[in-house]
């Protein structure tokens, strides 16, 4: 395939998949839950860290007024503290949070400053965006693993995994894991075992990046970086000619990850590890099944073909690891290998487990499935095999988030793919009742949402959502930060007043907020559309974080 | 990496600054070879630098005025740490006044990232490398980068 043609159609691809999945989005008005609201307010954060006017310390520590006469003459002031405020932003950007590292944050954080800041253009900017990157990344591999068409073929495939369908609508970390995973392992067949300088540059700055989307990107990456590592070092030994040249690019890809990602671990090891072992170490895991037992070791299998490819998808990718596995004659067949059966041992013998943790493996196995369909000698068959595989994805992007499943075995429903929903959610409601209740009450200190019963509203965006227009509203810039969601684990008591946002319907909710502050005493206003808000300090240890079937923690 | 040098290391746990590191490592990679051959450096008058030096300064201020501070300090960081790379072919004020740094090395984008390092400190690197300059006596980036 020639170049022209292979970036035609993978422009054709690209957009096909950015269109599907921006109609998706803007069908869909369910608000975000749980990770995904965390991961859009982290987006947040970044934007405002990226477009705000002053630097975050100096917003913290000089008064309001101070703020006022600064913004009255806009010029002088961007001049005098444009690079103690650019430097300290930027900073807040790339080193903010150490529970993950944000640098995949960053390209959404400035997306959104064309976008806007919507719940769609989150989604968009996170989830959309990365799923468009990996589409890339894949035809990348697949050309470093086999040739353009084979990269094609996996682009098509890995588009079509309901999984990434499925986090392409929302915004989360998985994709941008993947993407990365995937432009290193491309970088690393191309780097000829580390002889191609450049190349050489290449992985050490994708696997670096890759570092910085998620802490768990050595899953994939460690075993083939360690089988490189050791196939120079016997061309060190056995005197090899190019061995020096090796042992430098080698020292140059190296220094280039480290310049990456460690300013980032530098400053946030000790809260990193701590948030990876509290993640670990969650009640929740207490419902999953016992590493050691048929159901966890089934786990993955089971996720593969109910949440992450499907049936159609999980049986070529089988039949293509299986080849792999016989044919000792296929191109960079160790490297794929150790990647797959390193992160797969590793996620069985884990006892925290999620199909999303499957996602930095796919597009290796869409790469599988691309070069076995291609393997095929005759030229007929061949092609009808590759037919049928396109046929297949663009059945299975239908069935998993536009339509019903219209034939068996293609496509899937799962907690991350399923067709866009659609409810009244009364936020300009709610916002109008918040609106007065500020009016008549001063500036706000926090804000608490309380969900009903099943869990309608997310509350986290919703917190962000009312900052962003009250200060475009008010002309101020006021930091999301100053708002925070209540969570589970959080243990210090929040300082000043608190509000109380009750998202229902009637005198139940606000009973149900009257149980959570045993010292709400205070009427509660309800809006038109259902909202209703209260006053209350909150008392100590108190929490309103909710998950289905835990109830309220306190 | 030929712009490598041990020193480097310091920066590495150094927010952004790190990766500007990393920007000048690949641009060195990735630049023509033939722009990498030193010429002959000729020796500026002091006014020149001066001149060459403020016009530099005052687009660094107007990005500062247009953009907001993240994008300003990132447009203009890489503006001043690499205006010296290609013998100043990238600065504006040294293409005004035609005049360019006098590398005892070649120009490349590490020896003007070393160069220009100093002024990455907000207030006092300036401060500093204009006082250095007026009493006559070499900057402190001149010294880092062994140039002159």
């Amino acid at each position: 395939m020639g170049r022209r043609s292979a970036l035609a159609s993978l422009v054709a691809l690209l957009t096909l998949q950015v269109v599907a999945s921006a109609h998706w989005i803007e069908r869909d008005s369910e608000a975000f839950v749980w990770d995904t609201s965390e991961h859009a307010q982290k987006v947040l954060r970044v934007h405002h860290a990226l477009f705000r006017t002053e630097p975050p310390l100096r917003a913290r520590l000089l008064p309001a007024g101070h703020d006022e006469r600064t913004r009255a003459n806009p010029m002088m002031a961007r001049v005098a503290l444009g690079p103690v405020a650019g430097f300290s932003n930027l900073v807040e950007a790339t080193h903010r949070g150490s529970a993950r590292p944000s640098f995949s944050y960053q390209p959404a954080g400035l997306l959104l400053g064309v976008l806007g800041t919507t719940p769609d253009a989150i989604a968009l900017a996170q989830g959309t965006l990365w799923f468009a990157l990996l589409i890339v990344a894949t035809f990348l591999l697949g050309s470093a693993a086999r040739d353009r068409s084979a990269g094609l073929l996996a682009a098509a495939l890995v588009s079509s995994y309901p999984i990434f369908l499925g986090l392409s609508h929302i915004p989360m970390l998985d994709t941008a894991l993947a993407t990365l995973t995937t432009l290193s392992m491309a970088a690393l067949l191309r780097c000829d075992g580390l002889r191609l300088r450049r190349a050489s540059l290449a992985l050490g700055l994708a696997g670096g990046l890759a570092m910085l989307a998620k802490q768990s990107a050595p899953l994939v990456l460690a075993l083939p970086i360690l089988w490189l590592g050791v196939d120079v070092m016997r061309s060190v030994r056995s005197s090899e000619h190019d061995a020096a040249a090796r042992v430098r690019n080698a020292a140059g890809a190296a220094l280039v990850g480290l310049l990456v990602c460690a300013p980032w671990y530098v400053v946030n090891l000790s809260g990193s590890l701590e948030f990876l072992f509290r993640i670990s170490t969650l009640p929740e895991h207490a419902q999953l099944p016992p590493t050691l037992s048929v159901d966890g070791l089934l786990f993955y299998p089971r996720s593969l073909v109910r949440v992450a490819l499907g049936p159609a998808f999980t049986f070529l990718a089988g039949i293509g690891c299986l080849w792999l596995c016989l044919d000792r004659g296929v191109r960079f067949r160790g490297p794929i290998l150790l990647a797959l059966g390193g992160a797969a041992l590793v996620l069985i013998s884990v006892h925290n487990k999620d199909p999303r943790h499957l996602t930095p493996l796919l597009p290796l196995l869409a790469v599988i499935s691309a070069l076995v369909v291609l393997r095929i000698p005759k030229r007929a068959p061949r092609q009808l095999a590759v037919a049928t595989a396109v046929v297949v994805a663009g059945a299975t992007l239908h069935a998993s988030t536009l339509g019903d499943l219209p034939v068996p075995g293609i496509g899937v429903r799962s907690p991350y793919t399923f067709p866009p929903r659609s409810q009244a959610h009364g936020f300009e409601e709610i916002l109008a009742a918040v609106d007065r209740h500020r009016r008549t009450r001063g500036g706000t200190d926090e804000l608490r949402i309380v969900e009903p019963q099943p869990p309608v509203y997310a509350q986290h965006l919703t917190v962000l959502t009312l900052p962003g227009r009250l200060d475009r509203r008010d002309g101020h810039d006021v930091d999301a930060l100053q708002i925070l969601p209540a969570r589970r684990r959080e243990r210090s008591r929040p300082q000043g007043l608190g509000f109380v946002l009750v998202v229902g319907h009637d005198a139940r909710e606000r009973e149900r907020a009257k149980q959570i502050f045993p010292d709400l005493d205070r009427p509660i206003e309800t809006g038109g559309g259902g909202a209703a808000i209260g006053e209350a300090r909150p008392p100590l240890g108190w929490a309103l974080y909710e998950r289905p079937g835990l109830g309220v923690v306190r | 990496m030929t712009g490598f040098r041990t020193w480097h290391l310091l920066l590495v746990p150094l927010p952004i600054v790190g990766w500007l590191l990393l920007l000048a490592y690949l641009l060195d990679e990735w630049r023509p070879p033939d722009a990498v051959a030193d010429r002959a450096a000729t020796h500026p008058t002091r006014s020149r630098r001066v001149a060459a030096g403020g016009i530099d300064a005052g687009a660094v201020v107007l990005v500062l005025v247009l953009l907001p501070p993240s994008a300003a300090w990132l447009l203009g960081a890489v503006y001043v740490l690499f205006r010296d790379a290609g013998d100043g072919r990238y600065s504006l004020g040294k293409r005004v006044m035609k005049a360019r740094f006098a590398a005892t090395a070649t120009a490349s984008f590490t020896d003007s990232f070393e160069r220009n390092l100093p002024l990455l400190f907000p207030f006092a690197g300036p401060l500093a490398e204009a006082s250095l300059f007026a009493c006559g006596r070499g900057r402190l980036g001149d010294r880092i980068a062994r140039a002159r």
